[in-house]
């Protein structure tokens, strides 16, 4: 077969063919009356068959929009995507962690237990728990509650980790007995970042503290910050809390004191019943003559040593925890730092939600400026990708309109 | 007018019409021969041809699509010029001769092959129905009408590389469909 026999044998295909693809043929209109004639709106078909070059445009119409929305996602989200890993890796690299390893004071690499405030009422700690509470209490309602000019050698507050008595006594519980792990958390800012961190390191070698972690991040386009878990001499840390007021401003100080006799007591039992028992064995090792209970008592007295270590380990880890307060801090530079307030009125509220709006907003177009200036190659990436689908889509406008 | 009347009016062999047959059809003649010869004379001289055709034809013949009727003839017709014309470009006495030859014969008709390209066409027509409207459209409008691509994309409403693609799906597809039905090897 050749295409010669082929499109004669085209050329004498049913008339329903021929008529379907004529069906929308505009040549059929070749002039004005005749396209008003109703010859050919009398034919149903062609009516039908017209309308279809019209829904397949208005389907092209959809599908284009689709694809051009995702690629507008797609760009975005790359874009972001991007950003946000440059903005991470610089981040990273900014990042400057110092060590401070502090000369005879033991370091400990054991994870820092958490406290829930689990406290235990039971054992008269009933107060503290509720001093801290309150104190947290009083951070929800005005983060600004910084007592800066507490005065000095006043009555302390929950802020420390004496029991105050009924009666005004102050208690320390370490001369109770008690086995108590203090943490405490501070959130500071400040204007003068160097200054503040010279000032931190300062204070902890003034009250013989030592640094768990220290690191100071300080991205090019951002304000720095640093951040801290410094190990405090229980007994020295109230003077440094205190220390800490005084260097710049607290937006935030939680202290929780974690009550541990029980656990600790229950250790040190356990730990003096398998030192008599290893004791035991011992009396018993050297009065036996059989080989099959020597070999007993040594699998006996080996387990019961690893059970020693064990407990042993325990307790020193508690005693760091309890000699040695966690306080962790966080340090951000601002160029403003927080106003302190008293209760307000209610013009008074709304003259500062008016103010603070607008230092919000100032705040935002501020962080927006920087953004700006530090990711220009990538907006200008973005601007020309954008520019160029515009480009596109306006070419195919017109193409379409010239087509029709 | 109604392409019933215009028939009618062919069998009372009235003149009006071949007008009114070139005033309805003859851009449509026009465009078909002009698609196939690709010369404005000749295409001018096939739609003439196609009107004598058609008013020779009807009567006795009457048909029930004077448009089909009409392309058919006007199509046949251009054919015919076409291979005339690739005849004598080819500048060959061999060629032209088996042309003259070709019209002698031709009215001796071989039976054998028309039954053929009579089951070609039957099995074009299959083919046909196994496609969609749109696209049997685009195969007609190509092959049959020899539209360009940018014709067919306006007509669709589809653009000139889709039409192009499609196109080179419906050849496989018919290829395959010739193939199993051993049209070809």
């Amino acid at each position: 077969m050749n295409t010669k026999q082929f499109s004669e044998a085209l050329s004498n295909v049913n008339d329903k063919y021929i008529n379907e693809a004529l069906a929308p043929d505009e040549l059929l209109q070749p002039q004005e009356e005749i396209s008003t004639n109703d010859v050919l709106t009398a034919q149903a078909a062609p009516a039908k068959a017209a309308q279809t070059p019209k829904k397949l445009r208005t389907h092209l119409k959809v599908w284009r929009a689709i694809a051009i929305a995702a690629c507008a996602i797609l760009v975005i989200g790359g874009g972001l995507a991007a950003w946000a890993a440059l903005d991470g890796a610089s981040y990273k690299r900014a990042d400057s962690y110092r060590d401070y390893e502090t000369s005879g004071m033991p370091s400990y690499s054991g994870t820092t237990p958490s406290y829930n405030g689990a406290y235990d009422s039971k054992d008269g700690m009933a107060y503290e728990a509720e001093a801290a509470g309150e104190y947290e209490y009083a951070m929800d309602e005005e983060v600004s509650f910084i007592p800066n000019e507490q005065p000095a050698g006043g009555k302390d507050s929950g802020m420390t980790g004496n029991v105050i008595t009924d009666d005004g006594a102050v208690l320390n519980p370490a001369e109770n007995g008690l086995k108590i792990i203090y943490t405490a958390y501070i959130n500071m800012e400040t204007t003068q970042f160097d200054e503040s961190v010279r000032q931190i390191e300062e204070l902890a070698k003034k009250n013989n503290a030592y640094f768990e972690m220290a690191g100071v991040s300080s991205a090019s386009t951002y304000y720095r910050s640093a951040s801290y878990v410094v190990r405090v001499p229980a007994d020295q840390l109230d003077s440094f809390l205190e220390g800490a007021q005084g260097i710049c401003t607290v937006t935030s100080l939680q202290k929780y004191a974690e009550d541990v006799s029980e656990r600790y007591f229950d250790v040190e039992t356990r730990l003096e019943t398998a030192k008599a028992k290893l004791a035991r064995l011992r009396e018993l090792l050297a009065a036996a003559s059989d080989m099959q209970d020597i070999i007993t008592l040594e699998n006996e007295i080996s387990s019961t040593q690893y059970q020693i270590d064990s407990l042993t380990g325990t307790l020193n880890h508690y005693d760091s925890q309890i000699s040695y307060s966690t306080v962790s801090i966080d340090l951000r530079e601002v160029y403003r730092v927080n106003e302190e307030n008293a209760p307000l009125t209610f013009g008074q509220h709304i003259t500062k939600a008016f103010k603070e709006g607008l230092a919000g907003f100032g705040n935002f177009l501020e962080g927006l400026l920087i953004f700006l200036a530090g990711n220009w190659i990538w907006l200008l990436i973005l601007a020309a990708v954008i520019v160029v689908v515009i480009l596109l889509i306006v070419r195919g406008r017109r193409k379409h309109r010239r087509q029709k | 007018m109604e392409d019933n009347k215009i028939i009618d009016l062919f069998f009372k062999r009235s003149e009006q019409a071949i007008s009114e047959l070139s005033a309805k059809y003859g851009k449509l003649c026009e465009k078909i021969a002009r698609n196939i010869l690709n010369n404005a004379s000749d295409a001018e001289e096939c739609v003439n041809d196609t009107y004598l055709g058609v008013w020779n034809s009807i009567p006795p013949n009457h048909p029930d699509s004077l448009s089909a009727y009409v392309c058919r003839i006007a199509r046949n017709l251009s054919l015919k010029r076409y291979q005339y014309n690739t005849a004598s470009k080819r500048n060959s006495i061999y060629d032209t001769a088996l042309e003259e030859l070709e019209e002698c014969i031709a009215s001796a008709k071989d039976v054998e092959g028309e039954v053929e390209s009579a089951e070609l066409t039957k099995t074009i027509e299959q083919f046909l129905d196994t496609l969609s409207e749109r696209d049997r459209v685009i195969f007609m409008r190509r092959y049959y009408f020899s539209d360009a691509y940018a014709d067919i994309a306006l007509q669709t409403g589809l653009s000139e590389k889709n039409v192009s693609v499609r196109l080179t799906r419906l050849r496989s597809k018919l290829r395959n469909y010739l193939k199993e039905r051993d049209y070809i090897v």
